[in-house]
């Protein structure tokens, strides 16, 4: 597997090629069409050694993605794991399919899933893990892998996770920012995502009604002797024009794409703070049972009674107990003492290393989050000048149409 | 049916050889020598426009536009004499729509100028249909001074005395106009929609182009409809931008070190959002432009029309000469060949006398003579009609593409502008974002 801290990414080369149709039986037995999607590998010292060696291949589902996903969500729980794209078509807008058998919406998948994979495989946490190289390497068994890791059982349940959430009286600071910095990310992403397919509406709007201008033109050609060949061939300028939004606004679903997965972001960053209020919540309980434990043993030591108890009660109503019965209590408080703080210990190391591990990844995030974003919008902005520079080139054909008349 | 009288006037309108530009010299020539102001060595503006209270014909106070109308003869400013402050007077829309009624009636043979609309049509969304809005009634103060442009360009219109007076007498022009008495020469409605339907040999060129007329029509209608509807949309997604503005200066406030960039992406986008006010106005202009044409058809049947009324005429005066032959025909051999109530009653109540017959002879004679000199003007007033506005389609055509080719090569080099500005405010923005 290499030494530890390299990433996979830079030891083989990993791509989600094609897609494709399939039939089967689902788990209830039906017949389904779903789509599979083929990964190629190669390792990249076959690669460096100019050995044109066909890449090693195996097919995949979404289902599948899903797993590994919930596989390293679970088994890597302090590491902000990169989304997968959307399973439904979401802020669509108008002329778009929301439909997941389109064709251009699996190619937008295809590139999702690959745009996952060569995220997972560089990073310095996850490259390593061995399911991850399975899922890339061995298309049959890999399933059965997975769940022999028995990680659903590691699963927090979200019950609990919830209670955390409420009850925990010292999280770290960080974590808690964090939380609020995806809720306003999330915010921020959805509004954008919403704004462009208003956008994305209109304009395609304003292309296809110089469709019309076109069909006027066409028709008031037929009726003028001098300006008619002009007129005919600006009705054509304005036809072509129309039509170029189509290639405009599947360049700028790209864009949306990418805006799309720090949406999705936001949510990772969220699970790996539920993660961190859930260790401290249970810490911060390890500790007060330990306290409580410590107490009653006190109590029992010294006969003073500081707090209600049962026993107390009991006592005053029923005669204090034998030496026998004391000396048995205090010693299985003193286990119970014992096993009270090696939980501690324990929990109070979770926390510590989880902390750690987490603010190493949230710095990572954020700086990878800096330089996705300060690109997709330079790239935005390189589209909408492209944008630009196609219009001028119809008007001017246009211009020199009208110039001949 | 047509006779070939020809004044020497006529020779020099009708003539069709030579080319407008000679045309209109032939104009000047012969005309120049007549008295009276000469628009055409003048430059006309109209400078200002300004609201007025008044009160109108029922006695009610309404508010209104005047239109200051400044004249200047030509060159005057450069010499640099005293005749360089220009003369003016005011004038509001109904005067302008009364001068050209009087043109319309007047030069019947004349494709005479359109004014700009009454009332705003082909709104979008986002522009006022408000008579007082300040965008349209600069919008109309364009129009009216092109109207009087075209006026005075005009070989046939521009020495006209009333049109010279409504640039220089403010106050009794109206006076003047109506004592013209043009309003006797109007032809009643009803007579030009008889016309119509009961000519039978109109010019074939006129139907031809009253046809072509509709079409036009039609076609710049649809353009001005579908203009509507882009400058709609492209005013919807300008202003979107407005909201990437907003959202990304929200963003800023949460992120450190993209804060700045995404705060200078803000005010990109909104300094996108707010060109499209400039654009769309700018392409107002072409769109005023069309709907001239637009009204130039109604003027363009207009003038079909006056061609219908007359060859009807003729037509009407012939068949009453040949009916009034046929009966002199009838009452000379005594054959009887229409029914006749004079026929009838002859046979009733027995012939007339040869005194009466003699006596109805002879008025129907004279009857004749002066169907023949009816028939004979009509025929006259028909040729020279079709020759004068036949001249004048042709002048009109000229116009007509020459306009309409420059207003596309303006529309589509305003396009062209949009882009190359559109491509410096994402210039701005990438820079923006390059340096985050």
């Amino acid at each position: 597997m290499g030494d530890e801290g390299s990433a996979l990414l830079q030891r083989m080369e990993i791509s989600v090629a094609e897609a494709e149709k399939r039939h089967g039986k689902n788990s209830v037995n039906i017949q389904e069409i779903f789509t599979v999607y083929l990964i190629e590998t190669r390792s990249m010292n076959t690669i460096a050694e100019g050995r044109n060696q066909a890449p090693d291949s195996l097919w995949r589902r979404y289902s599948e993605f899903e797993l590994l996903r919930n596989y390293l969500i679970v088994s890597y729980p302090f590491i902000i794991v990169s989304p997968l794209p959307e399973k439904r078509a979401e802020f669509v807008w108008h002329k778009l399919s929301a439909d997941n058998m389109d064709p251009d919406f699996v190619e937008r998948r295809r590139v999702g899933l690959e745009n996952f994979l060569l995220r997972v495989a560089s990073h310095p946490v996850l490259s390593n893990d061995k399911i991850l190289y399975h899922f890339l390497t061995e298309e049959h068994g890999w399933k059965e892998a997975v769940y022999e890791t028995g990680f659903q059982s590691k699963a927090d349940s979200r019950l609990r996770a919830l209670s955390a959430t409420f009850r925990v009286k010292n999280p770290d600071k960080r974590f808690t920012e964090m939380k609020h910095y995806s809720d306003e990310l999330q915010a921020h992403t959805s509004q954008l995502l919403r704004m462009r397919a208003k956008v994305a509406d209109r304009l395609y709007g304003v292309y296809k009604v110089h469709g019309n201008y076109g069909r006027v033109f066409s028709e008031w050609s037929a009726i003028e002797t001098e300006m008619g060949d002009g007129l005919q061939s600006a009705g054509h300028h304005m036809d072509a024009y129309a039509a170029s939004i189509d290639d405009i606004l599947e360049e700028e679903e790209h864009y949306a794409d990418q805006l799309k997965e720090y949406l999705y972001y936001a949510e990772a960053l969220r699970a790996v703070c539920r993660k961190h209020e859930l260790t401290q919540f249970e810490l911060e309980v390890a500790t007060q049972d330990l306290l409580s434990t410590k107490e009653q043993r006190e109590e029992l030591a010294t006969g003073i009674v500081r707090t209600f108890s049962f026993k107390g009660m009991t006592n005053k109503l029923f005669g204090q107990e034998t030496p026998e019965q004391r000396e048995a209590k205090l010693k299985l408080l003193e286990e119970q003492i014992v096993d009270g703080e090696k939980a501690v210990k324990e929990k109070t190391a979770e926390r510590v290393e989880h902390v750690a591990a987490g603010w190493v990844d949230m710095q990572r995030f954020k700086e990878q989050k800096n330089k996705d974003l300060r690109e997709a919008l330079i790239s935005y902005a390189v589209m909408q000048i492209s944008m630009c520079k196609k219009g001028i080139q119809v008007w001017s054909n246009a211009k020199e149409c009208f110039e001949k008349m | 049916m047509m006779a070939d009288s020809e004044t020497e006037e006529i020779a020099v309108i009708g003539n069709t050889d030579i080319t407008s530009a000679e045309l209109e010299n032939n104009i000047r020539n012969t005309m120049v020598e007549k008295e009276g102001v000469s628009p055409r060595k003048m430059e006309i503006t109209i400078g200002e426009a300004e609201k007025r209270t008044g009160k109108n014909s029922v006695n009610m106070i309404e508010t209104y536009t005047v239109y200051l109308i400044e004249t200047r003869p030509e060159g005057a400013g450069s010499e640099g004499s005293a005749a360089a402050v220009p003369d003016s007077l005011w004038r509001r829309y109904s005067d302008f729509e009364l001068l050209r009624t009087f043109l319309l009636i007047t030069y019947p043979y004349v494709v005479v100028p359109p004014l700009p609309e009454k009332r705003a049509e082909f709104q979008w969304h986002k522009l006022s249909a408000d008579n007082l809005d300040p965008d349209f009634v600069e919008r109309r103060r364009v129009g009216l001074e092109n109207f009087l442009l075209r006026v005075a360009s005009h070989p046939a219109l521009y020495n006209d005395k009333i049109f010279s007076l409504f640039l220089t007498e403010e106050k009794s022009w109206r006076e003047a106009v109506l004592e013209s008495g043009f309003q006797d020469k109007a032809d009643s409605r009803l007579k030009s929609l008889s016309a119509a339907f009961r000519v039978k040999n109109p010019d074939k060129r006129f139907t031809e182009l009253k046809h072509y007329s509709d079409e036009l029509q039609a076609v710049i209608s649809q353009l001005l409809r579908v203009r509507a509807r882009v400058a709609d949309r492209l005013y919807g997604v300008y202003k979107v931008h407005g909201n990437y503005g907003r959202i990304f200066s929200e963003w800023s406030a949460i992120e450190k070190e993209m804060g700045d960039g995404l705060q200078s992406a803000g005010h990109h986008m909104d300094a996108y959002a707010a060109s499209v006010d400039d654009i769309l106005e700018e392409e107002e202009h072409y769109a005023d432009q069309l709907k001239e044409y637009l009204f130039y058809t109604d003027a363009i049947r207009a003038v079909c029309k006056k061609n219908e009324l007359t060859q009807y005429d003729l037509e009407t005066a012939a068949q009453d000469l040949s009916n009034k032959k046929q009966q002199k025909e009838e009452l000379i051999t005594g054959t009887v060949r229409t029914f006749s109530l004079k026929g009838m009653t002859s046979k009733l109540f027995g012939q007339e006398s040869p005194e009466q017959r003699e006596a109805r002879l002879t008025l129907l004679e004279s009857n004749i003579t002066e169907g023949e000199d009816t028939v004979n003007r009509c025929n006259t007033e028909c040729q020279e009609f079709v020759k004068a506005a036949w001249s004048d389609v042709e002048r009109f055509k000229e116009q007509k593409d020459r306009d309409l080719r420059e207003a596309l090569i303006s529309y589509a080099v305003m396009q062209i502008s949009m882009c190359k500005k559109g491509i410096q405010v994402w210039s701005n923005a990438k820079e923006c974002f390059n340096k985050m």
